[in-house]
């Protein structure tokens, strides 16, 4: 029972309470350049989610063979190498999605979220408890990339899934799909959340 | 040569800036200690990692790379590229200028999980530059980076002064703050050069 609950904490933790963009504004990159569709977030959500899951689980498993001195090499080249593999997947699954993700997918190497875990709980923990742990980060990014791409693409194209939600008298937001609308929309969901937070605290 | 470093000088800088237009690079901003004095140093230091890495996976990526067709291992040689150049570097400070060294020693980290150095040095390779322009788009990328962050740095000082809504305080006005600054270098985007 109390691992459960231990296991549930921690996934609460990833998700919600400590959400690595939202709360601790961290690996922001992505966030806001390949969110102008709800399907290229996605997708950059599952590949972050399966770096992070593996890296955490590996370096987990060495934890013992990692020295203080070489500890960052070691994390970038294990993210790495599942950054490759990721990348080449997609290559040849999501020609298309891949082509629009562009540059942000090898960037997933450098993601400073994925090194602030495994510097702060893989090398601490045990292998299922950072399995864990990634995937409710991965889970956390995804949900955040998901919510500020489905913002953007409501107001930007005035359609979601090929339904037109507003008419089709409506003219789409184009500001919305450019950098400008996404410092401006991550800005607005982050007031969003401080509001329900104060509220919450006030009660 | 001149005209061609002006135009690389002003997309690099303006037209393509990191931060507004490319989007990579944008959390340095958020740490408290900044002082525009210490970003100019963060900057040159940038500007040093990027050029240096750059030119590196540059030569690499033509004389290794596509040799031998090694193009799966891309991502992985060139983020130890990264790493390798920074150590190089932090050694050299600090056996000869132990001064500068002491003061950009906290920068490291910040460099080295920034998305710009990594993302700047694949958009140009992808883009197929010649090793002239890989440096001087590199350097010049650097420097619109640091702009940016001297930008955003000293709107923030001033927001610090404004009474704004309690749930826009902190984070959120700033982003609002830099998504007006980012609408104004999609002015550039109009920029054509003649090639």
């Amino acid at each position: 029972m109390s691992s459960n609950n231990k296991l549930l904490n921690i996934f609460r933790e990833g998700t919600v309470k400590n959400n690595p963009v939202f709360f601790q504004l961290i690996g922001l990159c992505p966030v806001l350049a390949i969110t102008i569709s709800v399907k290229n977030a996605f997708v950059m959500g599952i590949a972050f989610t399966l770096v992070i899951t593996f890296s955490n689980f590996i370096i987990s498993l060495f934890k013992k063979l990692i020295s203080a001195q070489t500890k960052l090499i070691i994390y970038l080249i294990v993210i790495s190498v599942f950054v490759s593999i990721v990348d080449m997947l997609l290559k040849v699954y999501l020609p298309t999605v891949s082509r629009s993700l562009g540059v942000f997918v090898p960037l997933i190497a450098v993601n400073c979220i994925i090194i602030s875990r495994l510097d702060n709980f893989a090398i601490k923990k045990n292998a299922f408890l950072s399995m864990v742990d990634g995937i409710s980060m991965g889970v956390g990014f995804s949900i955040a990339l998901i919510v500020v791409a489905f913002v953007r693409m409501i107001l930007g194209t005035g359609t979601i899934f090929g339904y037109n939600i507003f008419g089709s008298n409506y003219k789409p937001v184009l500001l919305m799909l450019s950098p400008a609308g996404a410092f401006f929309t991550f800005g607005m969901i982050l007031a969003l959340i401080q509001w329900i937070v104060n509220k919450k605290e006030a009660k | 040569m001149l005209a061609k470093l002006f135009i690389v000088a002003l997309s690099a800088i303006f037209i393509e800036n990191v931060v507004f237009v490319k989007l990579l690079g944008v959390f340095p901003i958020f740490d408290e200690h900044k002082r525009i004095k210490t970003l100019f140093n963060m900057g040159a230091y940038v500007a040093l990692v990027m050029v240096l890495s750059s030119s590196f996976m540059f030569l690499v990526n033509k004389f290794l790379i596509m040799r031998f067709n090694l193009t799966y291992l891309r991502i992985i040689i060139f983020v130890l590229i990264i790493v390798i150049t920074m150590k190089l570097l932090d050694i050299l400070l600090m056996k000869l200028l132990t001064k500068i060294h002491n003061a950009l020693k906290n920068y490291f980290p910040y460099v080295i999980t920034n998305c710009a150095v990594l993302g700047i040095a694949i958009i140009i390779i992808d883009r197929g530059l010649s090793f002239f322009e890989t440096i001087a788009y590199s350097f010049f990328s650097a420097v619109g980076f640091t702009l940016a962050l001297i930008l955003i740095l000293s709107i923030k000082e001033k927001l610090q002064f404004c009474s704004v809504p309690k749930a826009f305080e902190g984070a959120p006005i700033l982003f609002i703050a830099i998504a007006l600054l980012a609408m104004a270098f999609m002015g550039f985007s109009g920029i054509k050069f003649p090639v």
